[in-house]
Order: C-alpha cells, then structure tokens, then sequence
C-alpha cells in the first residue's frame, strides 16, 4: 500500500532511508520542475535541484505537519533555486561563442540560452512559451513563476525575495507582459529580458 | 497608455480581479490579451522535461548520503553504558502525524543543546588544561587528563550553586558521556556551543532523561562564570548555520541559508550573539535567548567595512 507523504516524513525522521528515498523521489520531478522554470537553464536548474534535495533532507526534522509537505518541500526548492541565482550572479557570464550564434540566430536580442535548452526545448513541443520563459530576466521570471506556476501570493513572493510587495507587482506585470510579447512577435520584447532589467 | 492600461487590467484578470474580467467582455482586445496571457501561464504550469535519470539518481544519492551522515550523527541517542536514556529512534509515538512530528521535533533540539553543552564544557577544560601546562604542570596522560577534569569541575563549582553541578565535578561517567558525545561534533567538523535550556531562575525544561539534565547543568556552569572566565568566543569555521539556531532567527531578516562569522556566548545575558553572513556578504547581528528563540536586541545588517 502506498504510503503517504506524511508517514513517510515521520518515518525518515525516524531513521528510515527508504522512506527518505521514496519522499524524496516521489517529489523529484516536481522540485527539478520549479528549479527548471526559476533557474532559466538546465545546468542551474540540476545544481538547484540538487541543493533543493539536501535542503529537504537536512531540514526535515522542521518539517512540523502544517502544511502539506508538498507545499513546504516546493519552498524550500524555490529557496535553493534562489541561492543558486545568487551563486551565478559571482559567476562571470557564458561567453561561448557557439552559445552566443544560436541566441542571435534565434532571437532579435540578446537572450542567453544554453544550445542544450533550446536542442530541448524544441524536442518538447511547448519550445516556444518555455523559450521565451528562459529568455526573461531572472528578476523577472523567478517573480512570474512564484505567481503563475507555484500560486503563491504576492505578498509571500516578496518575503521570499525581500523587496516590497509593490514591487513584486510591477515585477509580475512586467513579466507577464514580456512574455506575452515574446511569443506574439509583433513587436521587439520590452527591456526585461537577461541582461536588461537595469 | 492606453497599452499600458490593457496590459494592466490583462495582469489585474489573471489574478482574478472582477472588474478587468468584466471589462473585458466588452472588449475584444483586452479579451485577447487575457487569453494570451492565460495560455502562457497554463504552458508554465506544464512541468518541463524530466531531469536525466542519471542526474536524478545522483541527486537522490547524494541528499540519502547526506541523511546518512545525519543518523550518524544522531547514533549518541542510543543506550549509555548507564542505561538510563532512552533511545529517540523507537520513540512509540514518532510515528505519523504532526502532533508526533513537533513532539519528535523538540526533543532532538533537546538532544542537541545537551550535546552541545557538553562540547562547551569540554572546551573550557581544554583551555584549562593549556593553562596547567603554560605554568609547568607536568604529568603523564592520565594525570593530565585528571588534572583538566578537575579544574573544570572547579570553574563551574565557583560559578554556580546548581545541586547538579556535583554530578559533573565527581562522576567519572558523565564526563566520560562528555567526551563521547563532543567526539560527534569533532567528526562533523562542526563545532558547537549552546547555553542549557535552564534560564537564569533555575527553571528546568522537561528532560527524557538524567544524564540530559546533568550536562545542561554543566553547560549552566560555563555560561554563568564570573566575567574573567565566563565569555566563550567560538569562531565556527565557515559553513550554514546550524538550522537549531535558523530556528531561532527572524524570517522576515534572514537571508535563507547564512554562514556563521562567529558565535559569542554572553556571560552577563545568557544569550547567544551571532554575527552570521549570507551569499551577498551583508553581515546580520542577532542577539537573542537559544533556549526560548526571543530576541535580546534588534535583528540588524551590520554595515560594511
């Protein structure tokens, strides 16, 4: 019988690897989701992922039953995922120049994406909406996917990022609104995109 | 502006907003806009493309290694040589809801307060012992070590008149249980230091067992020495802090994984202060009571330079 996620936390509290592995697995593709969607490219994303499942592990024990544990593991995923952004921002850019032909090729500016994102975004079939996701600025994206992907509301989306409530709104309009101009092509995206934001 | 507007109200609809959603009925445009942006968040939602599987055995292989080492270090919770402890890992009621969860909870933070006091008396017979020796006490192992155990005795006799002091001055197996469980730190890497559960009226917390007691009264004895001798500095070498002490901070003040600079037992308040660092090198300042989790003073960023 399939154990719930609740017994299974009370059980790896407890000592029991197998039910550490099993909670951590059955969440997995969520939390590398989250990371996927907030780190904006698949190297970051799997560093992420991989902070977001020792985060989960070594913070179980706080864990107290409140909320579901999907919830509270997802937040300590977009936590890690965060940590992860601010680790990359001391790291110089990705100046590769076979990186740098596929975004001009591919894009009127200048986006930064992994040949490995776009080779698998195409593959999805939703390459477009994903792409153009990636392309936002990171203090774009994170705010838009901690609102539309992971239903929190602004007012935990700015205790999360530590700015004001206002701005976490101006932030999620913008984005929205870039986005939405990406995929339609009508017109050159607005300045959110990476690099951009000033 | 008008764009402006529609991109407004467009934003004002996704969240649900009834006055942008019935404008938007008699207006084709904004309806448009709303779709659009309907049809982005739906594709968001869509979760990406699974991770590798190898990078999803990885991932999984090194949080379990991690949760390994966790039970290692949580292994001081089985029986004594005494065998008056009882041991976490079978705790009856441990087994499912969140009631068990926050019982379960609080009595692992017991357990890592006395572990850590015991590690603060240990150090502070350590730097005795450093003492003895710089003024030309000599002796073989044993001696040494009988020599440091008595002076730490000593220090906490004079600081305190707790009735369990005795029990840490004389018996030789709650110092032995001392320096077993400080071994657990050493292994991490990882040093410790707390003041006891105890507040400064003597008021115990409950404990599961006597040896707890004993070593949170130990830890009473180091925090509440005279001045000369009573500030413990402990500088942590670079690393999280501890998620015991992340309890105790301020959410709305603290940066989501921050790195201890140093850690200061303070004699005359019985509180702990903290200096701690986050990713982007901004210091904060916590002063506040490790048994309670109150804040002695303001949570501050501390300004550089």
């Amino acid at each position: 019988m399939k154990r719930s996620d609740e017994q299974l936390v009370a059980a790896a509290i407890n000592g029991d690897r197998q039910s550490m592995n099993d909670l951590l697995g059955r969440h997995y593709d969520r939390i590398y989701g989250i990371c996927r969607r907030i780190a904006g490219n698949e190297a970051d994303a799997l560093d992420a992922t991989q902070e977001a499942l020792i985060a989960i592990t070594r913070r179980l024990d706080r864990f107290d039953g409140r909320s579901a544990f999907s919830t509270w593991s997802y937040r300590v995923a977009t936590n890690a995922c965060l940590d992860e952004l601010r680790r990359r921002k001391r790291r110089p850019d990705p100046t590769d120049d076979a990186v740098l032909a596929l975004r001009l090729d591919s894009q009127p500016s200048g986006a930064v994406q992994s040949y490995a994102d776009i080779t698998a975004d195409r593959v999805t079939g939703i390459d477009s909406i994903a792409t153009a996701l990636d392309q936002l600025d990171e203090t774009f994206r994170v705010p838009v996917v901690m609102r539309d992907v992971m239903d929190l509301d602004y007012a935990q989306i700015a205790v999360e990022l530590s700015v004001p409530i206002g701005t976490v709104k101006s932030r999620i309009a913008r984005g929205r609104t870039a986005l939405a101009k990406i995929i339609g092509t009508d017109e050159d995206p607005p300045d959110v995109q990476r690099g951009d934001h000033g | 502006m008008a764009d402006e507007t529609l991109d407004d109200l467009a934003n004002a609809a996704l969240d649900g907003d009834k006055r942008a959603l019935e404008a938007a009925r008699s207006n084709p445009d904004l309806q448009t806009l709303i779709d659009e942006h309907r049809r982005v968040r739906n594709v968001m939602r869509v979760t990406p493309p699974a991770a590798a599987h190898e990078y999803r055995q990885n991932h999984l292989e090194a949080a379990l290694a991690v949760f390994d080492e966790m039970q290692l270090t949580a292994k001081p919770a089985t029986p004594s040589a005494s065998g008056s402890r009882t041991p976490e890992a079978v705790a009856p009621e441990s087994s499912a809801s969140g009631v068990v969860l926050l019982a379960s909870k609080r009595r692992q933070k017991q357990r890592w307060l006395n572990v850590a006091a015991a590690a603060a008396v240990v150090g502070v017979g350590a730097i005795a012992a450093v003492s003895l020796t710089s003024i030309g006490f000599e002796g073989g192992t044993d001696d040494a070590a009988e020599s440091s155990t008595d002076l730490t005795a000593t220090t906490a006799q004079a600081s305190l008149d707790s009735a369990d002091a005795p029990a840490v001055a004389s018996g030789a197996a709650p110092l032995d249980e001392v320096l077993e469980e400080s071994a657990v730190f050493d292994a991490d890497s990882e040093r410790q230091i707390e003041v006891d559960d105890q507040g400064a009226d003597g008021t115990s917390l409950e404990s599961d067992s006597a040896p707890s007691s004993t070593t949170s009264s130990a830890t009473a004895d180091t925090t509440e020495a005279p001045a000369d001798a009573a500030e413990v500095r402990v500088v942590f070498p670079e690393g999280p802090l501890d998620p015991r002490f992340v309890d105790c901070l301020p959410d709305f003040d603290v940066p989501d994984r921050p790195w201890v600079v140093s850690a200061t037992v303070s004699d005359t308040l019985g509180a702990l202060e903290l200096l701690v660092g986050d990713d982007l090198n901004t210091l904060y300042h916590f002063v506040f009571d490790p048994a309670s989790c109150v804040l002695l003073a303001p949570a501050e960023p501390v300004p550089d330079g």
